[in-house]
C-alpha cells in the first residue's frame, strides 16, 4: 500500500528543494557578477591569461619539473596543479554571495536526498520505478558529484552551471514527467530492476557532470585561441573557469569512471530482459539507443587514445554521447513504443 | 644493454598501435594486388577506420528504432500498416531492408567489418603483450632530467652507489614493480621498474571479449529457435515445433528434433489492484501460471509456478510467461439438440479492463432451414465484468478479473470469408443471423450465469456459454549461446575496470658518484596517457631513497 502522506511530503520536499537550488544560482550567478567587477580580477586575469595561454602551447613539456642540485625538501616543490581560478574576485559582496550559494546548495542537496528517499518509501520500493522518479534521483547524484568535486577539488567554478541544469531538469521533472507514487507493474518485479536503474541513475549523474565540464572546455579552449591571438575581453568570464586542459581532464576522469559502470547498466539489463522476455538482446528501441549511447562513448574513449583527434573532436563526441542517452530517456521511452513500460507518462 | 638514449616518449609504453599520421591516405604509388591487400588490411586495422566503423554501426543502427520492424517479438501488421501508409517510400524502404534493420546486408556488413577489424588488432597486441609480459622492463634512460617528471639530490651521507641502487630496487619492488638494475661505465649505475602490465591485459581482455559477444549471437542465431504457445487451463502441450503459434528457428536447427518435453497449464491467476480509489484500479499486480511438466522421456511429473521474470526451464529451454487472456467456454449445438462444437475459444485483449475480442468458425454439422450445410461464424467482444453497454464504445467492462463475465456475439451464415486475424474474419459476403427477434437486434449480450444459451435463428441451433478458462501465452526460447555471452559480459565488464582503472607508469632511479663520498640521485618517471598520480609515485620512491633528515619533519 502506498504511504500517501509520506508520498505528498516527497513532494514537497522536492519542490521545496528546486527552489532553494534557484536561489543558489542566483548566488552563484550574484557571486560571478560582483567578482567579475573587483579591479583584482581584472588584475590577476591579465596576468593568468598568458600564463595559462602559454601552458597551453607548451603542452609536451608543460608539466616537466626539472629541480635544481641539492634540492633536499622535496615536499616543499611547487604544486603542478595549476591555482584553482578565483570566482569572487576578492569582492566583499562577492565572497558573502559565495558563501551563500554553497550553503543553499547543502540546504537543496538534503531536500532533494529526503525527497528521493521518502517517495521509496512511501512506495516501499527503490525510489526509481518511473521516468519521474529516475529524473529526481539522476539529478541528485549530479548534485552529489558536483558537491563531492567542490569539497575535493574545489570545483566553486561548476556550481552556477549544475546548480541551474538541476533546476530546469527538476522542473521538467515536476511539471511534466510527473507521476503519483504506485506500485510497479509486475514486469518490474526483478532484483535486476534494482542494479539496472541504480547503476543507469548514477551514470545519469556523471555523464551530467562531465556533459556540463565538456561544454565548458569548449568554450574555454575557443577562449584560450582568442587570448593566444591577443583578441579576447580581459573582463570575460572565461578566466574564472579552469584551464581547457583541465576541464577536459575532468570530463575524461568522470566519463572514464562511468563508462565501465554504463557497460554493466547495459549488461543488467539485458539479464533482465533474458529472465523477463526470454532473450537477452531484441534490438528493442530503448535497447538500441542505450547501446547507441555505449558505442559512442566507446568511440569517445578511442578518439582520445587516437592522436589527431584529442580535444575538440572527442569532446564533441562525447556530447553526441550525452544527446543519445536523454534523447533515450526523455523521447525514446516516452514516444517511441517498445517493450519497455517505464516510462509512465503516457 | 638497450642503448638508453633510444627515443622514450610516453607513447612509447603503449602497445597501441601507431598511427601513421595521413601518410596511409596520401597519393597511393603503384602498388602490387599483394600490398594493395596489405595497405588496406592496414587501414582496416587502424585505430581512425575502428573509430569510423564504431560512428557507422551506431548511425545504422537508428532507423530500426523509428521504423516499425518484423520480428518474432512485434506484431507483424505493423510493418505492412506502414507501407501502406507510405506508398512512395515504404516499398523503397522494404527493398533495402529497412523493415528487419538489424538482419539486414548493411548492418552485418558493417559490425562484420568492425569485428575483422578487432581481431586484426587485437590478435598481434596480444602476442605482442605476451611477449613484453615475460621481459624486464627496457633500461633507464641515460638523461632523466628529460623525463616529465623528474627529481635529483645529492647524498652526502657516505652511502655506496651500489647500496643506494639496492635501496631503490627493494623500495621499487615493494611498490609492485617488475624492476631490472645496471651498471654504467662511469661507475653510476640504474634501477628501472614497470607496473600496471595489468591495464595492457584488461585492455585486451575487454576487446576479445567484444568477439565472444558476436561468437555468441551468430550461435543464437544458427543453433538458437524461438517460438510461442497459447495454452489454455487444463490443456497439455508437446514440445513439438507443429504446436508453436508462431516459430523462428535458426539454420542449424532440426524442426524434428527439438527435446519432446510436455507440459500442463493446471491453473492462472491474475491479482489485479481492486482498491476503488486509487487511480490504477486494474492495473496488474502479478501473474503466476501454475504448471505441471516432465522432461523429455521422463514420467517424472512436476510442478512449477512460473511467473513474469521467473521462467521454466526444462531440457535447455526456456518457457517465459509472457501474457494471457480468457478463453470462454462456447457449446455450438445444432437442430436437434446435438453437441457440434465445445471448447474454449481464446479471445484476446482489445480495450481497457481486460475487454477482448475473438472469434470462431464451424464449417460442419449446421444446417439452414432449407436442411443444407452451412458455414457458421461467431465473432464477438468477451467482458469479463459486464458493465453495460456505452453509445460509444459499445460493450464496456469495468475489471479485469472475471467477476461478472459477459459474451456480446455477433453470429453469420454463409460465405465467412478469409480470416483476417485471430480477431475476426471477412464478414462482406457473410449474412448476419438476427438473435434477438423481437427486438431485431443483431448482437446479443450471453451472460454465463443468467440467460446461458441463445437460440439461433431458422432452427439451426443454439449456442451457449458455458464457463470461463483462462489461457497463458508463453513464449518458448532455445539459446544455446547464453552462457559464452554471460562469460564475455564478465570479461567486458572486468576488463575495462583493469583497462580504465589501472595506470601504466615507469619510474626510473640513476645514481652516480659525485666527489667526496657524495652520490648523486635522481629519480624520474614516466606514464602512459593522463596519470594524476606519477608525481606521488616518484615522490614517494624519492622520499624514501633521502637520508632521513633531522627536522625536516613540517
Ligand atoms: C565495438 C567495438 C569497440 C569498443 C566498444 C571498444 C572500446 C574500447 C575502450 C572502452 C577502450 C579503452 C580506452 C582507454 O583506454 O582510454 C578501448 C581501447 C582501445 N581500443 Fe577499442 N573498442 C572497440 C573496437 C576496437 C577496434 C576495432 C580496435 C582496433 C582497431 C580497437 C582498438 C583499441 C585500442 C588499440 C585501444 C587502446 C587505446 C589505448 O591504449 O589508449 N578497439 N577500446
Amino acid at each position: 500500500m502506498i504511504n500517501e502522506s509520506l508520498a505528498k511530503f516527497s513532494n514537497w520536499a522536492i519542490y521545496i528543494a528546486m527552489f532553494v537550488y534557484l536561489g543558489a544560482f542566483f548566488a552563484y550567478t550574484v557571486e560571478w557578477v560582483f567578482g567579475r567587477k573587483s579591479s583584482f580580477v581584472v588584475k590577476a586575469a591579465a596576468v593568468a591569461v598568458p600564463a595559462q595561454a602559454e601552458a597551453l602551447v607548451g603542452a609536451p613539456g608543460a608539466d616537466r619539473i626539472s629541480v635544481p642540485d641539492d634540492l633536499s625538501e622535496l615536499d616543499d616543490l611547487p604544486d603542478l596543479e595549476e591555482p584553482d581560478p578565483v570566482i569572487d574576485g576578492g569582492d566583499m559582496r562577492a565572497i558573502t554571495a559565495g558563501g551563500f550559494a554553497v550553503g543553499l546548495t547543502m540546504l537543496g542537496f538534503g531536500l532533494h536526498v529526503i525527497g528521493v528517499l521518502c517517495r521509496g518509501l512511501a512506495a516501499h520500493r527503490v525510489p526509481w520505478g518511473n521516468l519521474y522518479e529516475f529524473t529526481i534521483a539522476g539529478s541528485a547524484v549530479a548534485m552529489a558529484i558536483y558537491i563531492g568535486l567542490l569539497f575535493r577539488k574545489n570545483a566553486r567554478w561548476l556550481g552556477v552551471f549544475v546548480t541551474g541544469f538541476v533546476v530546469a531538469i527538476l522542473g521538467l521533472a515536476v511539471e511534466v514527467l510527473y507521476k503519483d507514487a504506485e506500485q510497479l507493474v509486475p514486469a518490474l518485479h526483478s532484483p535486476w530492476l534494482v542494479v539496472h536503474v541504480a547503476a543507469a541513475v548514477l551514470c545519469s549523474g556523471a555523464f551530467t557532470v562531465a556533459t556540463l565540464s565538456t561544454i565548458l572546455y569548449l568554450f574555454k579552449s575557443r577562449y584560450e585561441t582568442q587570448a593566444k591571438l591577443g583578441v579576447a575581453s580581459p573582463t570575460s568570464m572565461w578566466k574564472r573557469v579552469p584551464s581547457a586542459m583541465k576541464l577536459d581532464l575532468v570530463a575524461y576522469r568522470i566519463l572514464a569512471f562511468s563508462f565501465p559502470i554504463w557497460t554493466f547498466t547495459v549488461i543488467a539489463g539485458s539479464i533482465w530482459a533474458e529472465r523477463a522476455w526470454g532473450r537477452y538482446w531484441g534490438w528493442d528501441p530503448t535497447e538500441t539507443w542505450a547501446f547507441i549511447t555505449w558505442v559512442v562513448y566507446a568511440a569517445y574513449l578511442h578518439a582520445r587514445a587516437t592522436r589527431g583527434w584529442k580535444g575538440r573532436n572527442a569532446s564533441i563526441v562525447a556530447l553526441i554521447g550525452y544527446f543519445c542517452f536523454i534523447f533515450n530517456y526523455f523521447v525514446v521511452s516516452i514516444f517511441v513504443n517498445g517493450l519497455h513500460s517505464y516510462a509512465g507518462v503516457k | 644493454m638497450a642503448s638508453p638514449t633510444e627515443e622514450m616518449d610516453a607513447e612509447s609504453l603503449s602497445t597501441a598501435p601507431r598511427e601513421e599520421s595521413s601518410q596511409g591516405a596520401v597519393a597511393l604509388p603503384r602498388l602490387s594486388t599483394w600490398e594493395m591487400l596489405r595497405w588496406a588490411w592496414r587501414q582496416l586495422t587502424s585505430m581512425r577506420v575502428a573509430l569510423v566503423l564504431l560512428f557507422m554501426l551506431s548511425l545504422a543502427a537508428i532507423p530500426g528504432t523509428l521504423l516499425p520492424q518484423r520480428s518474432a517479438n512485434t506484431d507483424p501488421t505493423l510493418v505492412t500498416a506502414w507501407i501502406d501508409r507510405h506508398t512512395t517510400v515504404g516499398p523503397l524502404l522494404d527493398r533495402l531492408q529497412f523493415f528487419t534493420v538489424y538482419k539486414s546486408v548493411w548492418f552485418t556488413s558493417i559490425y562484420l567489418l568492425l569485428f575483422i577489424s578487432l581481431i586484426g588488432c587485437i590478435v598481434p597486441r596480444s602476442w605482442q603483450h605476451a611477449k613484453t609480459l615475460r621481459k624486464p622492463p627496457p633500461a633507464a634512460p641515460r638523461n632523466l632530467a628529460r623525463m616529465p617528471v623528474t627529481y635529483q639530490w645529492n647524498d652526502s651521507s657516505g652511502v655506496a652507489v651500489d647500496a643506494k641502487l639496492v635501496a631503490a630496487e627493494t623500495a621499487l619492488k615493494k611498490k609492485r614493480f617488475r624492476v631490472v638494475r645496471g651498471i654504467d661505465a662511469d661507475g653510476g649505475g640504474w634501477v628501472s621498474g614497470e607496473k600496471g602490465y595489468l591495464r595492457e591485459v584488461g585492455n585486451l581482455v575487454f576487446h576479445l571479449s567484444l568477439v565472444g559477444i558476436l561468437v555468441g549471437f551468430a550461435v543464437k542465431g544458427f543453433y538458437g529457435y524461438q517460438g510461442k504457445i497459447l495454452i489454455t487451463e487444463g490443456q497439455s502441450f508437446q514440445n513439438v515445433s507443429l504446436k508453436y503459434d508462431d516459430q523462428e528457428l535458426g539454420g542449424g536447427v532440426n524442426s524434428d528434433k527439438l527435446p519432446p518435453f510436455s507440459l500442463k497449464l493446471n491453473t492462472f491467476e491474475a491479482r489485479y489492484e481492486t482498491n476503488k480509489d486509487s487511480k490504477d484500479l486494474g492495473q496488474p499486480r502479478g501473474f503466476t501460471a501454475n504448471v505441471t511438466y516432465s522432461a523429455a522421456h521422463s514420467d517424472q511429473k512436476k510442478q512449477k509456478a512460473v511467473k513474469l521474470n521467473d521462467p521454466l526451464s526444462v531440457d535447455g529451454v526456456n518457457l517465459y510467461l509472457v501474457s494471457h487472456g480468457y478463453a470462454p467456454v462456447i457449446t455450438v449445438r445444432d437442430g436437434t439438440g446435438k453437441v457440434v462444437y465445445s471448447s474454449p475459444v481464446k479471445f484476446f485483449e482489445a480495450g481497457g479492463m481486460f475487454k477482448s475480442t475473438g472469434m470462431l468458425r464451424l464449417f460442419d454439422g449446421i444446417k439452414d432451414k432449407d436442411g443444407n450445410k452451412t458455414s457458421l461464424g461467431i465473432q464477438g467482444v468477451f467482458l469479463p465484468t459486464f458493465a453495460g453497454m456505452s453509445a460509444t464504445q459499445g460493450p464496456i467492462s469495468a475489471f479485469p478479473a472475471a467477476w461478472n463475465p459477459e459474451l456480446v456475439l455477433n453470429v453469420y451464415t454463409g460465405d465467412l470469408g478469409a480470416q483476417n486475424s485471430v480477431y475476426r474474419f471477412d464478414t462482406t459476403k457473410a449474412r448476419q443471423a438476427v438473435l434477438d427477434p423481437k427486438n431485431n437486434r443483431k448482437a446479443v449480450a450471453l451472460d454465463l450465469e443468467q440467460d446461458k444459451t441463445v437460440q439461433l435463428p431458422d432452427g439451426m441451433g443454439s449456442i451457449s456459454f458455458d464457463d470461463v478458462k483462462q489461457y497463458a501465452q508463453f513464449d518458448i526460447n532455445h539459446d544455446p549461446s547464453k552462457t559464452l555471452v554471460f562469460v564475455s559480459a564478465v570479461g567486458i565488464v572486468g576488463g575495462l575496470i583493469l583497462s580504465l582503472g589501472i595506470r601504466r607508469r615507469r619510474v626510473f632511479v640513476r645514481v652516480k658518484p659525485a666527489g667526496d663520498e657524495a652520490v648523486r640521485v635522481q629519480v624520474a618517471g614516466l606514464a602512459r596517457a593522463e596519470d594524476a598520480r606519477l608525481r606521488d609515485e616518484v615522490k614517494g620512491v624519492g622520499r624514501g631513497l633521502r637520508p632521513a633528515k633531522v627536522g625536516a619533519q613540517k
